[in-house]
Protein backbone atom coordinates (compact mmCIF):
# COMPACT_ATOMS: atom_id res chain seq x y z
CA UNK A 1 0.00 0.00 0.00
CA UNK A 2 3.00 2.31 0.53
CA UNK A 3 5.31 1.63 -2.04
CA UNK A 4 5.33 4.47 -3.67
CA UNK A 5 7.32 5.81 -0.34
CA UNK A 6 11.29 5.86 -0.06
CA UNK A 7 12.62 2.80 0.92
CA UNK A 8 14.31 4.37 4.14
CA UNK A 9 11.07 4.99 5.00
CA UNK A 10 9.43 2.21 4.10
CA UNK A 11 12.00 0.25 6.24
CA UNK A 12 11.28 2.77 9.27
CA UNK A 13 7.08 1.86 9.14
CA UNK A 14 7.85 -1.86 9.28
CA UNK A 15 9.08 -0.81 12.84
CA UNK A 16 5.70 0.35 13.86
CA UNK A 17 2.28 -1.02 14.08
CA UNK A 18 0.50 -0.22 10.44
CA UNK A 19 -2.83 -0.35 11.99
CA UNK A 20 -2.49 2.04 14.20
CA UNK A 21 -0.43 4.42 12.12
CA UNK A 22 -3.27 6.48 10.33
CA UNK A 23 -1.47 9.43 8.58
CA UNK A 24 2.43 10.43 7.56
CA UNK A 25 3.65 14.00 7.34
CA UNK A 26 6.36 14.31 5.22
CA UNK A 27 7.89 18.02 4.86
CA UNK A 28 10.84 18.53 2.88
CA UNK A 29 13.97 18.81 4.83
CA UNK A 30 12.17 18.70 8.10
CA UNK A 31 12.03 15.86 10.36
CA UNK A 32 8.81 12.95 9.51
CA UNK A 33 6.01 13.02 11.70
CA UNK A 34 3.35 10.22 12.35
CA UNK A 35 -0.07 9.90 13.98
CA UNK A 36 0.15 6.71 15.50
CA UNK A 37 -2.71 6.32 18.05
CA UNK A 38 -3.96 10.00 17.32
CA UNK A 39 -0.96 11.28 18.44
CA UNK A 40 1.71 12.91 16.76
CA UNK A 41 5.06 11.52 17.19
CA UNK A 42 8.08 11.60 15.13
CA UNK A 43 9.40 8.95 12.80
CA UNK A 44 12.96 7.42 13.46
CA UNK A 45 15.08 5.00 11.45
CA UNK A 46 13.83 2.15 14.16
CA UNK A 47 10.22 3.56 14.17
CA UNK A 48 8.64 5.88 16.75
CA UNK A 49 11.26 8.47 18.37
CA UNK A 50 10.73 11.31 21.07
CA UNK A 51 13.55 13.96 19.93
CA UNK A 52 13.00 15.84 17.24
CA UNK A 53 16.77 15.71 16.17
CA UNK A 54 16.28 11.32 15.80
CA UNK A 55 13.83 11.99 13.20
CA UNK A 56 14.33 11.08 9.70
CA UNK A 57 14.04 13.80 6.65
CA UNK A 58 13.12 13.83 3.46
CA UNK A 59 14.80 15.72 0.59
CA UNK A 60 12.84 17.80 -2.08
CA UNK A 61 13.90 14.77 -4.93
CA UNK A 62 12.37 11.93 -2.50
CA UNK A 63 9.46 14.23 -2.30
CA UNK A 64 9.45 14.04 -6.00
CA UNK A 65 9.88 10.86 -6.68
CA UNK A 66 7.05 10.12 -4.00
CA UNK A 67 4.74 11.96 -5.64
CA UNK A 68 5.64 10.13 -9.85
CA UNK A 69 5.28 6.81 -7.96
CA UNK A 70 2.19 7.42 -5.82
CA UNK A 71 0.37 8.52 -9.36
CA UNK A 72 1.61 5.37 -10.61
CA UNK A 73 4.45 6.72 -12.24
CA UNK A 74 1.73 8.98 -14.64
CA UNK A 75 1.27 12.33 -13.33
CA UNK A 76 -0.46 13.70 -16.02
CA UNK A 77 -3.11 10.91 -14.84
CA UNK A 78 -4.27 12.77 -11.63
CA UNK A 79 -3.06 16.37 -13.05
CA UNK A 80 -6.72 17.11 -11.97
CA UNK A 81 -6.50 15.44 -8.47
CA UNK A 82 -3.25 17.82 -8.25
CA UNK A 83 -5.33 20.86 -9.27
CA UNK A 84 -7.30 20.12 -5.97
CA UNK A 85 -4.01 19.49 -3.71
CA UNK A 86 -4.26 15.90 -3.70
CA UNK A 87 -3.98 12.48 -5.46
CA UNK A 88 -5.13 9.27 -4.24
CA UNK A 89 -2.80 6.33 -5.44
CA UNK A 90 -4.79 3.27 -6.79
CA UNK A 91 -4.72 1.61 -3.42
CA UNK A 92 -7.05 4.01 -2.01
CA UNK A 93 -4.08 5.89 0.21
CA UNK A 94 -4.89 9.43 -0.45
CA UNK A 95 -1.72 12.21 -0.70
CA UNK A 96 -2.70 15.79 0.18
CA UNK A 97 0.06 17.91 -1.29
CA UNK A 98 1.17 21.26 -0.33
CA UNK A 99 3.21 23.54 -3.26
CA UNK A 100 2.91 26.40 -5.63
CA UNK A 101 -0.65 26.98 -7.01
CA UNK A 102 -0.17 27.95 -10.55
CA UNK A 103 -2.84 30.24 -11.81
CA UNK A 104 -3.91 31.52 -15.34
CA UNK A 105 -6.66 33.90 -15.95
CA UNK A 106 -8.16 32.87 -11.64
CA UNK A 107 -8.07 29.09 -12.88
CA UNK A 108 -5.50 26.99 -11.10
CA UNK A 109 -3.71 25.37 -13.90
CA UNK A 110 -1.07 23.32 -11.82
CA UNK A 111 0.83 22.35 -8.60
CA UNK A 112 4.35 22.72 -8.91
CA UNK A 113 6.89 22.63 -6.24
CA UNK A 114 5.62 20.46 -3.88
CA UNK A 115 6.79 20.76 -0.68
CA UNK A 116 4.28 19.05 1.78
CA UNK A 117 2.85 15.59 1.96
CA UNK A 118 -0.09 14.94 4.02
CA UNK A 119 -0.23 10.80 3.75
CA UNK A 120 -3.40 9.24 4.77
CA UNK A 121 -4.04 5.32 5.41
CA UNK A 122 -7.37 4.11 4.85
CA UNK A 123 -7.67 1.06 7.57
CA UNK A 124 -10.94 -1.19 6.80
CA UNK A 125 -12.43 -1.38 10.15
CA UNK A 126 -14.92 -4.07 10.69
CA UNK A 127 -17.51 -3.08 12.66
CA UNK A 128 -17.30 0.14 12.96
CA UNK A 129 -20.30 1.57 11.91
CA UNK A 130 -22.57 -0.69 13.59
CA UNK A 131 -23.81 1.64 16.32
CA UNK A 132 -24.61 4.24 13.60
CA UNK A 133 -26.34 1.32 11.26
CA UNK A 134 -28.60 0.19 13.78
CA UNK A 135 -29.85 3.82 15.08
CA UNK A 136 -30.33 4.97 11.30
CA UNK A 137 -30.28 2.08 8.74
CA UNK A 138 -31.44 -0.91 10.37
CA UNK A 139 -35.22 -0.95 10.49
CA UNK A 140 -35.47 1.55 7.47
CA UNK A 141 -33.19 3.65 4.80
CA UNK A 142 -32.60 6.97 6.06
CA UNK A 143 -30.55 9.85 4.55
CA UNK A 144 -27.99 10.92 7.19
CA UNK A 145 -25.40 12.50 7.66
CA UNK A 146 -21.32 12.37 9.37
CA UNK A 147 -19.89 15.20 11.11
CA UNK A 148 -16.90 15.85 12.78
CA UNK A 149 -13.59 17.96 12.16
CA UNK A 150 -11.30 15.96 9.82
CA UNK A 151 -9.21 13.07 10.77
CA UNK A 152 -12.03 11.05 12.89
CA UNK A 153 -13.20 8.01 10.65
CA UNK A 154 -16.18 9.69 8.97
CA UNK A 155 -15.08 7.47 5.45
CA UNK A 156 -14.51 4.34 7.20
CA UNK A 157 -17.46 4.53 9.00
CA UNK A 158 -18.85 5.18 5.24
CA UNK A 159 -17.32 2.94 3.59
CA UNK A 160 -18.54 0.33 6.50
CA UNK A 161 -21.92 1.62 6.14
CA UNK A 162 -21.81 0.77 2.30
CA UNK A 163 -21.36 -2.95 3.30
CA UNK A 164 -24.11 -3.28 5.58
CA UNK A 165 -26.77 -1.99 3.58
CA UNK A 166 -25.32 -3.86 0.47
CA UNK A 167 -25.55 -6.74 2.23
CA UNK A 168 -29.16 -5.78 4.28
CA UNK A 169 -30.67 -4.58 1.50
CA UNK A 170 -29.92 -6.67 -1.55
CA UNK A 171 -32.77 -5.28 -3.50
CA UNK A 172 -31.49 -1.76 -3.16
CA UNK A 173 -29.00 0.14 -5.76
CA UNK A 174 -25.95 2.12 -3.92
CA UNK A 175 -24.13 4.27 -5.56
CA UNK A 176 -20.83 5.46 -3.98
CA UNK A 177 -19.89 9.41 -5.50
CA UNK A 178 -16.80 8.70 -4.56
CA UNK A 179 -14.77 12.00 -5.43
CA UNK A 180 -11.62 11.36 -3.67
CA UNK A 181 -11.21 7.97 -4.43
CA UNK A 182 -11.21 6.97 -0.82
CA UNK A 183 -14.52 4.99 0.39
CA UNK A 184 -14.01 2.59 -2.46
CA UNK A 185 -10.66 1.47 -2.08
CA UNK A 186 -11.57 -1.26 0.24
CA UNK A 187 -14.84 -3.77 -0.38
CA UNK A 188 -18.12 -2.21 -0.74
CA UNK A 189 -20.15 -5.30 -1.58
CA UNK A 190 -22.26 -4.57 -4.75
CA UNK A 191 -22.37 -0.86 -4.99
CA UNK A 192 -21.85 1.44 -8.20
CA UNK A 193 -18.67 3.80 -7.75
CA UNK A 194 -18.13 7.12 -9.68
CA UNK A 195 -14.86 8.29 -9.07
CA UNK A 196 -13.39 11.22 -9.53
CA UNK A 197 -16.19 12.93 -10.39
CA UNK A 198 -17.81 16.37 -8.21
CA UNK A 199 -21.19 16.20 -6.43
CA UNK A 200 -22.98 17.97 -8.75
CA UNK A 201 -22.09 15.41 -11.46
CA UNK A 202 -21.95 12.12 -10.04
CA UNK A 203 -25.80 12.99 -8.96
CA UNK A 204 -26.64 14.28 -11.95
CA UNK A 205 -25.10 11.24 -14.27
CA UNK A 206 -25.88 8.55 -11.22
CA UNK A 207 -29.65 9.55 -11.41
CA UNK A 208 -29.63 9.63 -14.68
CA UNK A 209 -27.76 6.34 -15.65
CA UNK A 210 -27.86 4.38 -12.68
CA UNK A 211 -30.89 4.56 -11.30
CA UNK A 212 -29.78 4.68 -7.50
CA UNK A 213 -31.74 4.06 -4.17
CA UNK A 214 -28.82 5.00 -2.26
CA UNK A 215 -26.06 7.79 -2.78
CA UNK A 216 -23.10 7.72 -0.20
CA UNK A 217 -20.46 10.35 -0.55
CA UNK A 218 -18.09 12.34 1.22
CA UNK A 219 -16.72 15.67 2.47
CA UNK A 220 -19.54 17.38 1.51
CA UNK A 221 -18.77 21.26 0.35
CA UNK A 222 -21.46 24.29 0.74
CA UNK A 223 -22.15 24.09 -3.14
CA UNK A 224 -22.96 20.28 -3.03
CA UNK A 225 -25.90 20.73 -0.76
CA UNK A 226 -27.83 21.56 -3.22
CA UNK A 227 -27.37 18.56 -5.70
CA UNK A 228 -28.17 16.37 -2.10
CA UNK A 229 -31.56 18.08 -1.41
CA UNK A 230 -32.01 17.40 -4.83
CA UNK A 231 -31.75 13.82 -4.55
CA UNK A 232 -33.63 13.42 -1.31
CA UNK A 233 -36.37 15.72 -2.11
CA UNK A 234 -36.83 12.78 -5.72
CA UNK A 235 -37.22 10.14 -2.71
CA UNK A 236 -33.58 9.10 -2.80
CA UNK A 237 -31.33 8.20 0.48
CA UNK A 238 -28.41 10.29 0.63
CA UNK A 239 -25.58 8.82 2.99
CA UNK A 240 -22.97 11.95 3.47
CA UNK A 241 -20.49 13.25 5.42
CA UNK A 242 -19.12 17.00 5.97
CA UNK A 243 -16.25 18.68 8.46
CA UNK A 244 -18.47 20.42 11.49
CA UNK A 245 -17.23 21.18 14.39
CA UNK A 246 -20.50 23.11 15.70
CA UNK A 247 -22.84 22.46 17.47
CA UNK A 248 -26.52 20.46 15.99
CA UNK A 249 -28.59 22.83 16.38
CA UNK A 250 -26.29 25.49 14.34
CA UNK A 251 -26.22 22.89 11.42
CA UNK A 252 -27.62 24.71 8.61
CA UNK A 253 -28.85 21.78 6.41
CA UNK A 254 -31.96 20.40 7.58
CA UNK A 255 -33.10 17.80 5.44
CA UNK A 256 -31.45 14.60 6.20
CA UNK A 257 -32.97 12.45 8.90
CA UNK A 258 -29.88 11.47 11.00
CA UNK A 259 -27.34 13.54 12.09
CA UNK A 260 -24.06 11.72 13.62
CA UNK A 261 -22.04 13.93 15.12
CA UNK A 262 -18.76 12.39 15.92
CA UNK A 263 -16.66 12.13 19.68
CA UNK A 264 -13.70 14.60 18.93
CA UNK A 265 -11.55 12.62 21.33
CA UNK A 266 -11.98 8.85 20.17
CA UNK A 267 -11.52 8.25 16.38
CA UNK A 268 -14.42 6.58 14.69
CA UNK A 269 -16.87 6.74 17.44
CA UNK A 270 -20.26 8.82 17.26
CA UNK A 271 -20.81 11.21 20.32
CA UNK A 272 -24.52 11.53 19.45
CA UNK A 273 -27.25 10.57 16.63
CA UNK A 274 -29.54 13.58 15.95
CA UNK A 275 -32.72 13.34 15.06
CA UNK A 276 -34.66 16.06 12.89
CA UNK A 277 -35.88 17.83 15.79
CA UNK A 278 -32.34 17.61 16.77
CA UNK A 279 -32.83 15.08 19.84
CA UNK A 280 -30.16 12.40 20.44
CA UNK A 281 -31.24 9.29 20.13
CA UNK A 282 -28.13 7.91 21.80
CA UNK B 1 28.80 -32.61 -59.70
CA UNK B 2 29.94 -32.12 -56.29
CA UNK B 3 32.49 -29.48 -57.15
CA UNK B 4 29.16 -27.23 -58.51
CA UNK B 5 27.39 -28.06 -55.65
CA UNK B 6 30.04 -27.13 -53.35
CA UNK B 7 30.06 -23.64 -55.62
CA UNK B 8 26.39 -22.80 -55.49
CA UNK B 9 26.74 -23.56 -51.59
CA UNK B 10 29.80 -20.97 -50.96
CA UNK B 11 27.49 -18.11 -53.26
CA UNK B 12 24.63 -18.98 -51.13
CA UNK B 13 26.26 -18.96 -48.07
CA UNK B 14 27.70 -15.99 -48.17
CA UNK B 15 24.68 -14.15 -49.58
CA UNK B 16 22.93 -15.77 -46.62
CA UNK B 17 25.73 -14.08 -44.67
CA UNK B 18 25.34 -10.59 -46.20
CA UNK B 19 21.65 -10.90 -45.05
CA UNK B 20 22.23 -11.85 -41.44
CA UNK B 21 24.66 -8.79 -41.51
CA UNK B 22 21.95 -6.22 -41.99
CA UNK B 23 20.09 -7.66 -39.45
CA UNK B 24 20.71 -4.78 -37.04
CA UNK B 25 19.55 -2.57 -40.04
CA UNK B 26 15.92 -4.53 -40.10
CA UNK B 27 15.88 -4.87 -36.03
CA UNK B 28 15.94 -1.29 -35.78
CA UNK B 29 13.17 -0.65 -38.34
CA UNK B 30 10.71 -3.41 -36.60
CA UNK B 31 11.98 -1.11 -32.91
CA UNK B 32 10.92 1.94 -34.53
CA UNK B 33 7.87 0.42 -35.93
CA UNK B 34 6.59 -0.52 -32.59
CA UNK B 35 7.66 2.14 -30.55
CA UNK B 36 5.92 4.41 -33.29
CA UNK B 37 3.07 2.18 -32.62
CA UNK B 38 3.36 2.35 -28.97
CA UNK B 39 4.18 6.43 -29.09
CA UNK B 40 0.18 6.93 -30.81
CA UNK B 41 -1.31 4.88 -28.49
CA UNK B 42 -0.02 6.70 -25.60
CA UNK B 43 -0.30 9.99 -26.91
CA UNK B 44 -4.31 8.47 -28.00
CA UNK B 45 -4.27 7.59 -23.83
CA UNK B 46 -3.17 11.03 -22.60
CA UNK B 47 -5.43 12.45 -24.71
CA UNK B 48 -8.64 10.65 -23.53
CA UNK B 49 -8.65 7.71 -20.92
CA UNK B 50 -5.46 8.92 -18.86
CA UNK B 51 -5.01 5.55 -17.79
CA UNK B 52 -1.91 5.34 -15.31
CA UNK B 53 1.07 4.58 -17.30
CA UNK B 54 1.71 0.94 -15.67
CA UNK B 55 -1.91 0.13 -17.47
CA UNK B 56 -0.75 1.87 -20.74
CA UNK B 57 2.13 -0.36 -20.80
CA UNK B 58 0.28 -3.60 -20.08
CA UNK B 59 -2.39 -2.78 -22.48
CA UNK B 60 -0.21 -2.22 -25.19
CA UNK B 61 0.24 -5.58 -27.45
CA UNK B 62 3.52 -5.62 -29.50
CA UNK B 63 5.98 -8.73 -29.74
CA UNK B 64 10.01 -8.21 -30.79
CA UNK B 65 12.30 -6.60 -29.05
CA UNK B 66 10.41 -3.08 -28.08
CA UNK B 67 8.39 -5.31 -26.33
CA UNK B 68 10.93 -6.53 -24.19
CA UNK B 69 12.02 -3.04 -23.81
CA UNK B 70 8.93 -2.02 -22.43
CA UNK B 71 8.51 -5.19 -19.80
CA UNK B 72 12.02 -3.93 -18.69
CA UNK B 73 11.05 -0.44 -18.44
CA UNK B 74 7.97 -1.49 -16.72
CA UNK B 75 9.57 -3.51 -13.95
CA UNK B 76 11.62 -0.46 -13.12
CA UNK B 77 10.66 2.96 -14.70
CA UNK B 78 14.05 3.46 -15.77
CA UNK B 79 16.19 2.62 -18.82
CA UNK B 80 19.36 1.03 -17.44
CA UNK B 81 20.80 -0.65 -20.68
CA UNK B 82 21.53 0.69 -24.23
CA UNK B 83 19.74 -0.58 -27.36
CA UNK B 84 22.78 -2.29 -29.06
CA UNK B 85 21.28 -2.22 -32.70
CA UNK B 86 20.61 1.30 -32.16
CA UNK B 87 23.12 4.37 -32.57
CA UNK B 88 23.96 6.15 -29.85
CA UNK B 89 22.52 9.31 -30.41
CA UNK B 90 19.21 7.38 -31.12
CA UNK B 91 19.53 5.87 -27.78
CA UNK B 92 20.20 8.83 -25.95
CA UNK B 93 16.52 9.88 -27.76
CA UNK B 94 15.25 6.99 -26.38
CA UNK B 95 16.68 7.91 -22.68
CA UNK B 96 15.29 11.24 -23.17
CA UNK B 97 11.43 9.90 -24.30
CA UNK B 98 11.44 7.63 -21.90
CA UNK B 99 12.42 9.48 -19.12
CA UNK B 100 9.90 11.93 -19.65
CA UNK B 101 7.20 9.51 -19.96
CA UNK B 102 4.48 10.21 -17.26
CA UNK B 103 6.35 12.69 -15.38
CA UNK B 104 3.80 15.55 -16.10
CA UNK B 105 0.74 17.03 -16.27
CA UNK B 106 -1.33 15.92 -18.96
CA UNK B 107 -0.62 19.39 -20.80
CA UNK B 108 2.83 19.31 -20.78
CA UNK B 109 2.80 15.17 -22.26
CA UNK B 110 0.64 16.15 -25.17
CA UNK B 111 2.90 18.98 -25.72
CA UNK B 112 6.28 17.38 -25.45
CA UNK B 113 4.94 13.89 -27.03
CA UNK B 114 3.49 15.70 -29.91
CA UNK B 115 6.82 17.48 -30.69
CA UNK B 116 8.59 14.44 -30.83
CA UNK B 117 6.23 13.13 -33.27
CA UNK B 118 8.24 14.61 -36.22
CA UNK B 119 11.67 13.18 -34.74
CA UNK B 120 10.25 9.84 -34.10
CA UNK B 121 9.12 9.71 -37.95
CA UNK B 122 12.36 10.95 -39.14
CA UNK B 123 13.96 8.18 -37.37
CA UNK B 124 11.26 4.95 -38.28
CA UNK B 125 12.44 6.56 -41.85
CA UNK B 126 15.40 6.21 -42.08
CA UNK B 127 15.41 2.72 -39.69
CA UNK B 128 13.02 1.98 -43.05
CA UNK B 129 15.66 3.07 -45.72
CA UNK B 130 18.56 2.01 -43.91
CA UNK B 131 17.06 -1.97 -43.66
CA UNK B 132 15.83 -1.55 -47.45
CA UNK B 133 19.27 -0.18 -48.42
CA UNK B 134 22.00 -2.26 -46.18
CA UNK B 135 19.92 -5.45 -46.81
CA UNK B 136 20.31 -5.16 -50.63
CA UNK B 137 23.76 -3.83 -50.10
CA UNK B 138 25.29 -6.24 -47.90
CA UNK B 139 23.22 -9.65 -50.03
CA UNK B 140 24.77 -8.31 -52.87
CA UNK B 141 28.33 -8.08 -51.81
CA UNK B 142 27.72 -11.13 -50.57
CA UNK B 143 26.60 -12.64 -53.74
CA UNK B 144 29.73 -11.03 -55.19
CA UNK B 145 31.87 -12.26 -52.62
CA UNK B 146 30.44 -15.63 -53.69
CA UNK B 147 31.11 -15.59 -57.26
CA UNK B 148 34.82 -14.28 -56.83
CA UNK B 149 35.57 -16.94 -54.43
CA UNK B 150 33.84 -19.38 -57.13
CA UNK B 151 35.54 -17.69 -59.82
CA UNK B 152 38.79 -18.08 -58.01
CA UNK B 153 38.08 -21.75 -57.45
CA UNK B 154 37.53 -22.80 -60.76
Amino acid sequence: MLEFLPHFIQNAIQNVNIHRLYELRLRAERPIKINYDGQYVYLGKNGVVARREQALKITYAELEDCIFAASGYSVYSVSEQMKECFLTTQKGVRLGLAGTLVREKEKIVALRSVTSLCIRIPHPVLHCADLVYDACEKDQLRSCILLSAPGYGKTTVLRELARLIGENYPQKNILIADERGEISCFDVNDADVLKYANKKDAFSFGLRSLRPDVIITDELQENDYAAVKQAIDAGLTVIASAHYGGEIADFPYKFFQRYILFDNQKIGQAAGIYDKNGQNLL
Amino acid sequence: MIAYILYICIVLFLTYLGYFLAGKHRLAKKFYASWDKFHQFFLSEVEYTRRPLDEVLKRFEDEGDFSGFLKEYRNNHKIENSIDFLSKEENEFLKEYFSFLGKSDYTAQREYFNANTKKLNDYKLKSEQNAVKYTDLYVKLGFLLGLIIVILLI
